[in-house]
């Protein structure tokens, strides 16, 4: 039987879809997991929080999803040693619920950004890839600027995941996406499952997934 | 005529003429309620009475891949192999001008409002933008407010056009394109008429508030010095709310209980009621004190014009509204009854025990005047002169410099998974996930060329985009429209528009490309100023896959860049026949040779198209002196490993293009080359 990966689903999610085609591209069973419901996620190998504007960026990106019933299963999955990835908003809801370090705010151009980046692999998830070293992903969002008060313990905790190579929204230390310290939880505001398809600019997503 | 009469005619903007007309269909005087109703539904953004006579001339485009309900939201294009489409292009320019954030939000949600309401999901948006000089502000709001929503709602911004020019000043034009697919497994096509009476009225999503009251009249009047005045009658959009009821609607829809759906959009409620009572031919029983409020104070006449957004109608058997209501609150959404359909044709709205309106709503819609408005048959249709204005046309320099990029990268191009070339090329493509075939979306219509010729603007804003995928080797199967003219009780403004829509409608018989849906936009006109004339076309094409679908830059050093020439005769007809050959042609081309880029020769000549290829250190020099002519010409970048093979090839292609017209050509300009670094 194909393993289980649970996708978060709030309101305001629009990466939802996307997230599940990634998940069963890479031969899992994708199961949603609706924001008000709580579960019993045993049985399940890894959870995905999708990108997208969960409770239309209310308040603050991702705050009102850190707060939401689903979340509490999360943390019990996250308790017993459960790998969590967090794309894009769901990066902004990792931080938001305490399980990822650092903040993420508005970009430092004040301005939403699409564009295909470059990055650097500075340390490695637990489960979830990448094997290489760098990578082109796609980044579309406006509140990607990642903040934290002191960088260099990050750095030197091996909690730092992805960097940027080039300067795209103000990020400290360009930073891209971090691990929590168990490096079981990870964040990252590039999409890898948009780059997943021959036809698409890169397929580096593909090893996000083992 | 009394000074209190006058002064209402004038509130509600009646001509005297449809004063009288409103006496005699009524057989007495207008009083309460009727005169706000009378004045948003005859109002020429819902009535369309200067434009209805000539967009008819539409019809005749249509054809066995069109499943088009009549006077439903946006047609619905048959693509084979289970997948259908629905696309529309709608205008927001008078409020994008008092208020552009807002506006510009607000018609992206307005136009998916319109394809999601059909059962369609949709996958793609696209816009066409046009600014005056110095409007920096504007111009950086619209794009702010189409992406703000767009990106929030989930669906991507793949493709669109920018151009400036002064005049457009004091009325900018911001026009948004959907597109929705319906696939195979849960394709139910939602349509606004009921067949039987005894359903229950359903409102659903957000509360209604004072937010664009009157916003339907506004959109219908020229701007004076007082526009900011007007600002109060813009909507607020929330895409939150928007992607709620986009999964709510589509949920339902899905469900098979919903008889009849609507969006509330220019004069919101009143429209959307009366529209699918007439449509159905039942009248509606509305019950005003049910209606989710933001604002508790507002008057019957505020609830019925208020255009708040996010707003649907729905109407369901009674024992269905149960589980539908279920759907909507598990999105958060929500959805009471607010009236009944019944066998009776009078329309009724009440206030608790009070009855505020009763009449046949048939008096209204179907009996709204229509205005033939004075125009004159377009003669010129030489492009020899066409050539000799542009050539003196000065392009403004924000124009010249405008880098697409800026404004396309503050769009997602991508959510969805199917965007396969986006918003950095001329013609956007989607993954048809069922088929694996290619959707492509290229939207056009150049203000230069419709400002020094409208009836060969007209053509071109459908023949240059229908030519970029061609050339990329998706064939034409439909296009919308969204026409942008001035004030239509001026002679040349009508003429403009009269020869815009028999062109469009021509080329789309010509080319096999049915016009499935439009809007047109009226009075866009500041202080007796008027804009170019500009009928914004979008054309959605089929590509048999997405492999090696050609890049707009050169892609490897030597291979041959090949220049066709691709002349059309000063003849309307003639020249729309030459052009759907050519258009076959190229595409049969683009399919068996697979170029590895192509563009279209721009108003700025080969010189400039060539350097605007350039890219990755690659460009392809030519002579100063092939300026050559601009309607139209083809750029291929093509691979020659087997020369004789590729001599071939094009010899062939040169003697099917002088059969469609001696003068058209194919010739080997040169080798793309690398620059020294």
């Amino acid at each position: 039987m194909a393993k289980r990966i649970g996708i978060l689903r709030f309101p305001g999610t629009n990466c939802d879809s996307d997230v599940f085609e990634f998940v069963q591209l890479k031969g899992y069973e994708a199961h949603w997991l609706w924001h008000k419901d709580q579960y019993d996620l045993n049985g399940f190998e890894a959870l995905m929080i999708p990108g997208g504007f969960s409770f239309g960026d209310y308040l603050r990106s991702g705050a009102l999803a850190a707060r939401s019933p689903v979340m509490n299963s999360v943390r019990h999955f996250h308790g017993r040693g459960g790998p969590i990835l967090g794309i894009c908003n769901g990066f902004q809801i990792l931080c938001e619920s305490g399980l990822l370090p650092g903040a993420l705010t508005k970009n430092q151009t004040g301005k939403f950004v699409h564009r295909s980046v470059n990055l650097q692999v500075v340390s490695h998830a637990s489960f979830f890839g990448p094997q290489k070293e760098t990578l082109q992903l796609p980044v579309a969002h406006g509140d990607g600027r990642y903040v934290i008060s002191n960088p260099e313990e990050l750095e030197d905790q091996g909690q730092v995941w992805l960097k940027y190579q080039s300067e795209v929204n103000g990020s400290i230390h360009q930073i891209a996406g971090v691990l929590s310290p168990c490096r079981k939880v990870a964040g990252l505001m590039p999409h890898p499952e948009r780059a997943i398809y021959a036809w698409m600019e890169s397929q580096d997503g593909l090893g996000f997934l083992p | 005529m009394s000074a209190e009469l006058e002064a209402k005619l004038k509130k509600y903007r009646f001509s005297h003429s449809e004063y009288e007309r409103i006496k005699k269909l009524l057989e007495r005087e207008p009083q309460g309620l009727e005169w706000a109703i009378f004045s948003a539904l005859w109002s020429e953004h819902c009535s369309y009475k200067s434009s209805k006579k000539h967009l008819k001339k539409f019809a005749k485009t249509l054809n066995e891949r069109v499943i088009s309900p009549e006077g439903e939201n946006a047609g619905i294009l048959d693509l084979g192999q289970g997948e259908m489409v629905a696309f529309k292009m709608e205008s927001h320019n008078h409020p994008s001008f008092i208020e552009p954030y807002q506006g510009a939000a607000t018609g992206v949600g307005g136009i998916l409002r319109d394809i999601f309401t059909m059962g369609a999901r949709p996958i793609a948006l696209a816009n066409y933008l046009c600014f005056g000089e110095n409007q920096a502000r504007h111009w950086d709001q619209v794009v702010r407010g189409i992406g703000g929503y767009g990106n929030c709602v989930g669906v991507p911004t793949v493709t669109g056009q920018v151009n400036f020019d002064s005049k457009y000043n004091s009325n900018i034009l911001v026009n948004a394109f959907a597109l929705g697919v319906f696939d195979q497994k849960n394709s139910k096509v939602a349509l606004s008429r009921l067949k039987e009476p005894g359903g229950l009225i359903l409102y659903v999503g957000a509360k209604t508030g004072k937010d664009g009251v009157h916003g339907a009249a506004m959109a219908s009047e020229s701007f004076d010095e007082n526009s900011d005045s007007k600002r109060p009658n813009i909507q607020i959009g929330d895409p939150f709310f928007e992607k709620l009821l986009i999964e709510a609607c589509l949920e339902a829809i899905q469900t098979g209980l919903v008889d009849a759906i609507q969006d509330m959009g220019a004069a919101g409620l009143t429209s959307s009621s009366f529209e699918m009572s007439v449509k159905s031919g039942f009248g509606f029983l509305l019950r005003l004190d049910q209606i989710p409020l933001r604002d508790a104070t507002m008057s019957a006449e505020e609830i019925m014009l208020s255009e708040s957004q996010e707003r649907m109608l729905l109407v369901a058997k009674p024992p269905a509204v149960k589980e539908l209501m279920s759907i909507f609150e598990r999105w958060g959404l929500d959805c009471v009854v607010v009236g009944e359909v019944r066998a009776e044709k009078e329309f009724q709205i009440y206030e608790g025990e009070t009855c505020l309106l009763s009449l046949d709503p048939k008096l209204i819609v179907d009996d709204a005047p229509v205005y033939d408005r004075p125009y004159e048959v377009w003669r010129d249709w030489s492009w020899e002169s066409l050539e000799q204005k542009l050539n003196q046309k000065r392009f403004l320099a924000c124009d010249l410099e405008f880098s697409r990029q800026q404004v396309y990268e503050q769009f997602d191009q991508m959510v969805g998974l199917r965007t396969v070339r986006s918003a950095d090329q001329d013609v956007a493509f989607l993954l048809l996930k069922q088929s694996q075939r290619a959707l492509a979306i290229a939207v056009g219509c150049r203000p230069s060329v419709m400002e020094a010729n409208a009836g060969l603007g007209a053509m071109d804003a459908f023949l240059y985009p229908a030519f970029q995928m061609s050339i990329k080797g998706a064939v034409p199967m439909g296009m919308t429209d969204c026409l942008n003219f001035g004030n239509p009780e001026k002679v040349e403004i009508m003429s403009d528009f009269v020869v815009s829509v028999e062109t469009l409608a021509e080329a789309g018989l010509a080319c096999s490309c049915p016009v499935i849906s439009g809007n047109v936009s009226f009075y866009n006109e500041t202080l007796g100023k008027n804009i170019i004339s500009t009928p914004a076309v979008a054309v959605v094409g089929l590509r048999s896959h997405v492999n090696q679908i050609p890049w707009d830059s050169f892609q490897e050093k030597g291979n041959w860049v090949i220049l066709i020439d691709c002349p059309l005769v000063s003849e309307r007809s003639a020249a729309l026949k030459q052009a759907g050959q050519y258009l076959k042609c190229l595409q049969e081309f683009s399919r068996t040779v697979s170029p590895v880029a192509a563009q279209m020769v721009s108003l700025l000549g080969l010189k400039q198209s060539l350097q605007g290829m350039e890219g990755k250190g690659l460009f392809c020099k030519v002579k100063d002196n092939q300026t050559g002519r601009r309607f139209y010409q083809v750029i291929f970048e093509i691979r020659n490993e087997d020369e004789s093979h590729c001599q071939q090839v094009l010899q062939g292609l040169d003697e099917t293009l002088k059969r469609i017209d001696p003068r058209a050509s194919v010739q080997v300009l040169g080798e793309v080359q690398e620059k020294n670094p």
